[in-house]
């Protein structure tokens, strides 16, 4: 049977079918949204996990450094004490490591280059155990750990890559995927983006501060190739820089001008690989991190992953290297002389260790002349020889008289006394101020007295240090002429073992040539001071300023040969060549007239000046510290960058330095890894002895005649102990003074010998350790005058 | 009087409730699909773009531009909702940063559909845009960059 079909509501059931299709349509739309708005909220949370894994890893993991390896202990200054080896500062270290390797090139000695190989090794050039292979696999491995202390977003302990891709990404909802669950951390991966793009380090820390292959010249050594820079002047990251011989270094693209930022995975994938992976290793600077969710209402599993690199934007670049390296500048040591104290340092006593006193005896044993004026002398001889025709001559300065006899009238000298208004007469009666009679000018002179009469006053033993190496041997002679006064022997002066101390500048202003009434005060190393300690020193020089203790930018001038203008001796000078040594070469004779940009000054001072920019200063204050700088004899001063950032100097080792190997001062410098660069000047200490310029009378000649020629070499030298700084020594400048027989004749100071007796006053000038003793010793040195 | 034959009322009655049916309800909501579909797509070449070419240098813009719209080309999809080569337009912007604010990028994406059924215009039956003539959308997004590399 065929039923009967209904006649309506066809249309509705078509109207409820659309209407469910629509409804179905509608709920797939939803789902489809929800699946939609999930991957988003998804794909968010995991840029946010993948950022923060970035911004940390500037930071961490880091390598913490060895205290028991040097290169180690030099790497911690440079990155700062207490600092671990980290992306962001691994530049600074690679930096650091091309400017030693720049320095052994510049040097271009063996164990220079040995040494800037061994911090490039410690670096990266170590492909399994340097620092840039710990950094890379620290950062390589998720499970690696992170020290307390880096703050909020950088969660301390093991499994560094997920706990910081959690930090951020767990903080993003996810609820239109999953409203009961969060995003999952799978895996990691790195790479090394952006080869040729910016490291944190200006390519003018390098390029500026190259140091010079020859700094008599002022030849400044180059790279082998060009420095891969930036157009914004950063060294491209990912780049080699071939350093012949020492290794090639790569620096690591941080981006200093961006924050952490996703990247594209098409640039991901360009840089999985290392760059320069069979010379370096070198850490990543981009961190894939890949998490998922389960989406509820579907039921499956969205996936997202995305790479992130980093961004050291919130860092200041490295415009310059603050290394925390350093130099020495020492003037050490200084001689130290332990002896009769003469008692006071009176005028004749203080121009006597800086002139040299003549000396005229009368061998009738009546007593001897003594004056600081040669000239006096010698008119005074010429009169007497001549018979005594006329008036005696006047005298420019005060020749003193001293008698050994009694007050008689007698021939030669004591007639002489009697004669000249100039001369002034002392005895022992007269020189002493309890005695009626006594003459305070020869009571100022006890110490004369003590020196060249036996039996003398003030024979207190002191011990002085701060002398130079030819003040040393005049107080050696002083002493010993002293001990033969005692009736001592008196053996030959050796200076061997050599003596060797620091160098000594003076006041110029106070040369007593041009102040008479000024005294220099000598072997001081407490300049402005006035103290009894001091041999030489003068209480009539007052406490003022009189001594200025050697500058550095001042006590390499003297390395110039001597100008006429500030030689006290004009006549009978000698000096031996001024001499260039370069390492273990000849000695070259160094032009006698340099010119403007030659002189060893402007070498040490380019050389100064380079190592302290590499250490971070400005030119300003290294100028400052060149001019101003006082090295007192006996003294060793550290150059380095304070905790204000500022080129500074100490006498003591500062804080930021100490825990690097910091060589010992030695006499006898012995290189720092590099070349040694000697300035010399030699010059005679006896006869025609050359006064160092501004060094008014300390070297001057202490004798007018020696009975026999001889040479007393005394050498100043400034000696540059170049460094590569691959323990944080950029190099030491020592200031040398140093006595011994060296080439020429062997030396020649002798006891006096006996010698020709004559029964006359016809006495010579005689040097004043030959003062004719014949009254004591019977057997008068007579040395032919000048 | 002669009743109205009621299979005959069906018949008269299924021809306008089917034309209105097709042509009132279920193209115009096929249409409408369609339309959110090329919307989305142009949603999805725009987002897809910007966040590729933020992450990206700028010299690697029009690589991301191609590449995504020829991703969309080379789809069913775009079949199915009738785009063809050159209705998709993206453009990319790098305007100058200002001093405070982070770099951005603009990125404006224009797409051209056809509805997927073209329902009748002519006459005084004027031409609507995703029913019966070709539907453009344009969306534009400004995006902070996470590389501001050239």
């Amino acid at each position: 049977m065929v039923g009967k079909k209904r006649s309506y509501g066809q249309t509705l059931a078509l109207v409820i079918a659309t209407m469910l299709v629509i409804v179905i349509l509608g709920v797939g739309i939803y789902y489809l949204l929800l699946i939609f708005g999930g991957a988003r909220q998804t794909a968010s949370a995991v840029d946010a996990g993948s950022l923060n894994v970035a911004k940390v890893a500037l930071l961490a993991p880091s390598i913490a450094l060895s205290a028991s390896d040097p290169t180690e202990r030099a790497i911690q200054a440079v990155v700062g004490k207490g600092n671990n080896v980290n992306l962001l500062n691994f530049n600074k270290v690679v930096a650091w490591g091309l400017l030693v390797a720049a320095n052994a090139l510049a040097d271009g000695s063996d164990e220079a280059k040995a040494e800037a190989k061994a911090v490039w090794m410690k670096i990266e050039g170590d492909t399994n155990n340097s620092l840039g292979a710990k950094l890379q696999k620290a950062l390589v491995d998720p499970t690696s750990s992170i020290p307390t202390g880096g703050g909020e977003d950088v969660p301390a302990g093991p499994n560094w890559a997920k706990n910081c891709f959690n930090a951020a990404a767990l903080k993003n909802v996810t609820a239109m995927a999953n409203a009961g669950q969060q995003v999952r951390w799978l895996d990691f991966k790195t790479a090394y983006l952006g080869p040729g793009d910016s490291t944190n380090v200006k390519a003018s820390a390098i390029k500026d501060n190259l140091p010079f292959s020859d700094i008599n010249s002022g030849t400044r050594y180059s790279l082998p190739n060009q420095l891969p820079e930036t157009s914004d002047g950063f060294i491209k990251g990912y780049k080699p820089i071939e350093m012949p011989g020492i290794g090639t270094f790569y620096f690591v693209t941080v981006y200093p001008d961006q924050l952490p930022g996703l990247r594209s995975i098409d640039e991901y994938k360009r840089g999985l690989e290392q760059p320069g992976k069979d010379l370096v290793a070198i850490p990543p600077n981009t961190f894939f991190s890949q998490a998922d969710i389960t989406v509820t209402r579907s039921n499956t599993v969205l996936q997202s992953s995305t790479p992130a690199c980093v961004g050291g934007k919130v860092y200041p670049p490295l415009t310059s290297l603050k290394t925390n390296n350093y130099l020495i500048v020492d003037n050490s040591p200084s001689g130290t002389y332990n002896g009769p104290y003469p008692g006071g340092c009176q005028v004749v006593d203080c121009e006597e260790l800086g002139r040299g006193i003549h000396v005229l005896t009368d061998d009738h044993g009546n007593g001897q002349l003594f004056s600081l004026n040669q000239q006096d002398l010698q008119n005074i001889k010429s009169w007497l020889d001549n018979g005594k025709q006329g008036a005696p001559p006047a005298t420019t300065d005060t020749v003193y008289f001293y008698s050994t006899g009694s007050e008689a009238t007698g021939d030669g000298l004591k007639a002489l006394n009697k004669a000249s208004p100039n001369i002034l007469t002392c005895t022992d009666y007269n020189s002493d101020s309890s005695n009626a009679g006594f003459t305070p000018q020869c009571d100022d002179k006890d110490a004369f007295n003590n020196a060249y009469h036996p039996g003398g006053k003030n024979t207190t033993s002191v011990t002085v240090t701060g002398l130079t190496a030819a003040e040393k041997m005049k107080d050696e002679i002083f002493k010993r002429f002293h001990t033969y006064s005692d009736n001592h022997e008196l053996g030959t002066l050796s200076v061997n073992p050599a003596i060797i101390t620091g160098l000594g500048l003076y006041d110029k202003i106070k040369n007593p040539i041009t102040n008479p009434n000024e005294n220099i005060a000598w072997g001081t190393n407490q300049g402005g001071k006035s103290g009894g300690d001091q041999v030489g020193q003068c209480y009539c020089c007052g406490d003022g300023d009189y001594v200025q203790a050697g500058k550095m930018g001042k006590v390499t001038t003297q390395f110039k040969l001597p100008e006429g203008s500030d030689q006290t001796t004009t006549a009978n000078v000698s000096t031996f060549p001024y001499t260039l040594q370069v390492g273990t070469a000849e000695e070259t004779l160094i032009d006698t007239n340099p010119g403007p940009g030659k002189t060893p000054r402007e070498a040490l001072y380019r050389y100064f000046q380079n190592r302290c920019r590499q250490m971070g200063a400005e030119q300003t204050d290294i100028d400052s510290v060149w001019t101003n700088l006082q090295i007192d004899i006996g003294e060793t001063r550290y150059v380095f960058i304070n905790g204000a950032g500022k080129l500074d100097h100490s006498t003591t080792v500062p804080d930021s330095i100490r825990d690097l190997a910091i060589p010992p001062p030695s006499t006898e410098p012995p290189g720092l890894g590099g070349k040694i660069i000697r300035y010399k000047k030699q010059y005679n200490v006896f006869w025609n002895m050359v006064n160092a310029m501004n060094d008014f009378n300390v070297h001057d000649r202490m004798f007018t005649t020696l009975c026999q020629p001889g040479v007393m070499p005394a050498t100043d030298s400034l000696i540059l102990e170049v460094a590569t700084g691959a323990t944080g020594c950029l190099g030491r400048l020592n200031l040398r003074e140093r006595l011994d027989n060296g080439p020429g004749p062997a030396p020649a100071i002798a006891p006096p010998t006996q010698g020709p007796t004559e029964d006359s006053y016809d006495s010579k000038i005689t040097v004043v350790t030959g003062v004719n003793r014949s009254n004591e010793a019977g057997a008068p040195v007579v040395c032919e005058p000048d | 009087m002669k009743l109205r034959n009621s299979r005959g009322s069906n018949l008269s009655e299924t021809g306008p409730a089917l034309f209105i049916f097709f042509l009132g309800i279920l193209f115009p909501m096929i249409d409408l699909l369609s339309i959110a579909f090329i919307y989305a797509t142009c949603w999805y070449i725009n987002f897809t773009v910007a966040n590729q070419a933020a992450r990206a240098r700028e010299s690697e813009r029009d690589t991301i531009v191609t590449g995504v719209q020829k991703q969309i080309y080379n789809t069913g999809f775009a079949s199915f909702l009738k785009i063809k080569d050159g209705d998709i337009k993206t453009d990319v912007n790098y305007p100058a940063v200002e001093a405070g604010l982070p770099a951005v990028l603009q990125c404006t994406t224009t797409v051209t559909g056809k509805p997927l059924v073209t329902l009748p215009a002519g006459g005084i039956i004027p031409a609507v845009p995703g029913l019966s003539a070709p539907v453009t959308f344009s969306i534009s997004t400004e995006m902070t960059r996470e590389s501001t590399l050239k």
